[in-house]
């Protein structure tokens, strides 16, 4: 935990409510989150050097969540670039509706395919369906939303959840997941306790590419089975096993 | 159609063979009833066929309507079934048969006056289906006529495999969910357990009821070349209904020359069956066209392939080198369906490289199979079921 961490900061939400919230990130090799200064940002990133790879980034997001005691905590990859400067307001505005527990910056409408359990396995079964987002490159990922909306999952690479619902569910599901499914996680538990998760189309760039594709990554000792391919498996078999009650779901556009 | 259902308890009568006849659909009328009445949302009853309507020793948690064959598909017996059973609440009736036999439930304008007015347009239950679809019409791609037309009666239609919901999409919506299976009992055992069966035996089996879309010459044809090239090495199980039925099978292996390798079972238990599934080298089941093809996914269960037909449902659930091309196709009885035509040397061939590859490997490709078939456990695939109920009530 970086040792200048100064307890929190406060924004005002809909004119009579302050929300706390946490920006959070994990070192691992990137260039570091970049977004425009907000006013009410009064400490900085609450950042946790990771650099080595000792933590699986499961347990360095749990490490961040019990560090901190604010309402909203924001994970955001250390290889994003926000854009707009409203972007912190348009983030947490979402959480004023009570069942809001997760917020991205890129999210989509489905998740699991709807034969998903009628046919055996298969990881293509699993994938995201109909997302959306302002990134830079947004042509590549899917549809443009500058906008926000309700949505079935949200991208990890920037995560805000509400942190005592987060707790309430036992935290990051660091004995089953390393990496990958982190975001597919929040979602499946949203549905499963009937809360929501939205996206807010904030203008941003995650560069991607990074850390995942290096060495750092490849030789990782807590890489689930072994190898790249494995632990990019290993999680949708997790979840495709964990979450049959919710699994495959939805929400209109 | 919509009805003001309510949070608990609405009733729900499934249409079917009795649950305690032996028949795939009578085990999913068991299975189904049995999920329907752990969930408080419905109140279950069956109004189901069967042969007599003698004393009826086995009792379920639910209400039973037994009426004889000769009452038809249940037309006669419906209106004070569910009288008796629901009152005047608000529910379902769901059909879990062919279409071919719905007719007059989707299409009641022709029944009696007050069987017309009780399943027409003024009901107080929904329609629902569940529809083993084995075959098309003669178009190649949809229901033949007299099926759209009984299918386009329905509130709500499921079939039992992705191919049969394409099926019925030609004409109206249509999702569908596999039937369970129990896969603790049907299960991996021994090589050979305690059968008599020589180890070095080549067992092909085959269960499949003696009806005319079985096509047990085919079996037995495919058994002949495998005898030819196997010699005394090769048996053959098969297990049916009756002896003879449709076909004649003592007459039909005698003429084929394998009456000698053919071990013939009639009654058996899910135990028993599974015994010999995991004892054999391979099954196939040479057919017409199947709805669902409850063997093939008892045989994988029990880590045995099976060989099938490639066509209508069964093929969904094998791999391409488990599938059989039709030879060609006819259209056969008075409901105009389309049935493959097949020749026991494709079924030889397919049978004989399944054959070397389980005895490869015996344990890892039984394990293989098994997996192929994991989801179809009732403990996995009743929670896709239960969603279906619930949503159906809006829930």
């Amino acid at each position: 935990m970086a040792k200048d961490r100064i307890s929190m900061a406060q924004m005002v939400l809909g004119g009579n409510r302050i929300v706390t919230y946490d920006i959070l990130s994990v070192r691992c090799g990137g260039q570091g989150f970049e977004r425009p200064l907000v006013p009410l940002e009064a400490h900085g990133i609450v950042e946790l050097d990771n650099t080595d790879n000792a933590l699986t980034p499961c347990q360095a997001y749990q490490r961040l969540l019990e560090g901190s005691e604010v309402e909203i905590c924001i994970w955001a990859h250390d290889d994003v670039t926000i854009h707009d400067p409203d972007w912190l307001d348009r983030v947490l505005e979402p959480f004023a509706r009570p069942d809001c527990v997760t917020v991205g910056l890129g999210g989509a409408l489905s998740l699991g395919h709807p034969d998903l359990y009628k046919r055996p396995y298969r990881l293509q079964d699993m994938a995201r369906g109909g997302y959306r987002s302002n990134q830079t490159d947004w042509q590549t990922h899917g549809e443009q939303e500058t906008g926000s909306c309700r949505v079935a999952v949200c991208d990890a690479f920037f995560l805000a959840v509400r942190r005592d619902w987060l707790l309430k569910i036992g935290g990051w599901p660091v004995k089953h997941l390393s990496h990958h499914g982190l975001d597919l996680f929040l979602g499946c538990e949203a549905a499963r306790h009937r809360k929501e998760t939205w996206m807010v189309g904030v203008s941003c760039t995650h560069h991607g590419g990074g850390t995942s594709t290096k060495p750092i990554y490849r030789d990782a000792k807590w890489l689930q089975g072994g190898s790249l391919e494995r632990d990019h498996q290993a999680p949708h078999e997790f979840l495709y096993s964990a979450y049959r009650d919710v699994l495959p779901f939805q929400v209109k556009s | 159609m919509r009805l003001d259902l309510r949070p608990f308890a609405n009733p729900i009568m499934l249409v079917s063979d009795s649950p305690g006849q032996p028949t795939g659909l009578a085990r999913l009328c068991r299975d189904l009833a049995t999920l329907l009445c752990t969930m408080p949302q419905f109140r279950v009853a069956v109004l189901g066929r069967t042969p007599f309507t003698g004393i009826n020793k086995r009792s379920y948690p639910w209400m039973s309507y037994p009426f004889p064959e000769q009452g038809q598909w249940g037309e006669e017996y419906i209106l004070p079934a569910w009288k008796d059973f629901a009152g005047e609440d608000a529910g379902i009736i769901m059909s879990l048969w062919d279409l071919s036999r719905m007719l007059w439930f989707g299409q009641p304008h022709r029944l009696r006056e007050d069987l017309a007015t009780f399943l027409g347009p003024g009901r107080n239950f929904l329609k629902w289906a569940y529809v083993p679809v084995d075959s098309t019409g003669p178009d190649e791609h949809g229901l033949p006529i007299g099926m759209v037309e009984a299918a386009k009666g329905y509130d709500r239609m499921l079939a039992a495999s992705e191919w049969g919901a394409n099926v019925v999409r030609r004409h109206r919506p249509c999702d569908w969910v596999p039937h369970g299976l129990d896969t603790a009992k049907f299960n991996i055992g021994p090589r050979r357990g305690t059968l008599d069966w020589p180890l070095e035996s080549i067992i092909v089996g085959c269960n499949m009821a003696n009806q005319a879309r079985k096509d047990w010459p085919v079996a037995f044809e495919c058994a002949r070349i495998l005898k030819a090239d196997f010699g005394n090495r090769f048996k053959m199980w098969a297990h049916t209904d009756t002896m003879t039925g449709y076909w004649n099978l003592y007459a039909l292996a005698t003429d084929y020359g394998v009456g000698d390798a053919v071990e013939v079972t009639l009654d058996l238990t899910d135990e028993q069956l599974a015994q010999r599934y995991s004892a054999c080298d391979v099954t196939i089941l040479p057919t017409g066209g199947e709805g669902f093809g409850y063997p093939i996914a008892e045989s994988m269960a029990c880590g045995t392939a099976c060989v099938t037909t490639d066509y209508a449902a069964g093929q969904e659930l094998v791999d391409e080198d488990c599938r059989v091309p039709a030879v060609a196709f006819r259209v056969d009885t008075q409901h105009d369906v389309r049935r493959a035509v097949l020749s026991g040397w494709g079924f030889a061939g397919r049978a004989k490289a399944q054959i070397e590859r389980k005895r490869d490997d015996w344990e890892y490709r039984g394990q293989q199979l098994r997996q192929r078939v994991e989801h179809l456990s009732w403990p996995k695939i009743g929670l896709v079921w239960r969603k279906w109920f619930l949503e159906g009530i809006g829930l």
